[in-house]
């Protein structure tokens, strides 16, 4: 989607519009959800925090700053919502029943080497996990993934580096760098 | 570069589809309740103010059913007064030249 068309979107859901807004969503809905699922290793859990982020993101639109990248700012609420739920001990409650649903929904088995690689990223700290979900899947700059998270430059690259050798090293692949 | 084509094709099947209409409704859904709430948030404050409002002007309202406890001839009195009062307002109204 074009930078120029996000912002007319954006300045239209600014001013009100709901339909704008619905337009947003269904343009990053993919992007966040994407980014959420690897956060979270549960589907149906990273969806739910996905529909707060959005709207958590509409009620803090005044906020956005233009020029900026809209999408990347998402993913940023995004993160940040999916840790207040992590830490929220209702959410993880909810969370367990969630997963329970989960199971049944999730419809493709995964292969061996994509389970390893769910249960690797879950064993990652979680702000190295998101810097992986962003970086290394996603396909973002450490910089711009920086300023999603709201973390130093350094920071990302740190843990971009020792996230993928542990992800590879649980793959058993070469994880030298 | 090979390794991270294989993490990425691995995590390919995590991308939901690129339209996705009863997500999209959901979040709509949830935004909406969201307004109500907030809508009824703001509200709040004008219909506590109109509560402690009416609450101060209980002693007008008061004597007001006290007036109308009153004896059905002075009601009727004040009624045709106002009647003819309206009367010869709207009759001077129509009168040519009256501005």
């Amino acid at each position: 989607m074009s930078v120029s068309l996000d912002d007319a979107l954006i300045a239209q859901a600014q001013a009100g519009s709901s339909q704008a807004f619905s337009r947003l969503v269904a343009q990053h809905q993919q992007s966040v959800r994407a980014f959420l699922r690897r956060l979270a290793g549960n589907w149906p859990e990273a969806d739910d925090v996905a529909q707060q982020a959005f709207v958590a993101a509409w009620t803090h639109l005044a906020r956005f700053e233009r020029g900026r990248n809209f999408r990347l700012w998402l993913c940023g609420v995004a993160y940040r919502k999916f840790l207040a739920a992590r830490r929220s001990h209702w959410r993880r409650r909810r969370r367990e029943e969630v997963a329970a649903e989960g199971h049944e929904t999730i419809a493709s088995p995964d292969s061996d080497d994509r389970l390893d690689l769910r249960k690797a990223m879950q064993a990652l700290p979680e702000e190295q996990r998101a810097a992986v979900a962003l970086c290394l899947a996603a396909g973002y700059s450490h910089a711009e993934a920086a300023d999603a998270l709201g973390i130093p430059l350094g920071t990302v690259k740190s843990h971009v580096l020792r996230g993928r050798a542990t992800l590879l090293a649980a793959l058993g692949g070469d994880h030298g760098g | 570069m090979v390794d991270e084509a294989r993490l990425q094709a691995l995590w390919a099947p995590d991308e939901p589809p690129a339209r996705d209409p009863a997500f999209e409704l959901a979040v709509m859904q949830r935004l909406l309740r969201r307004r109500l709430w907030l809508d009824f948030a703001a509200l709040t404050p004008i219909v506590l103010g109109a509560g402690i409002v009416l609450w101060t002007l209980t002693p007008l309202l008061g004597s007001f059913d006290q007036f109308a406890a009153a004896d059905s001839e002075t009601l009727v009195g004040l009624a045709v007064s106002l009647g003819i009062a309206l009367v010869v307002f709207f009759v001077d109204m129509m009168r040519p030249g009256s501005g």
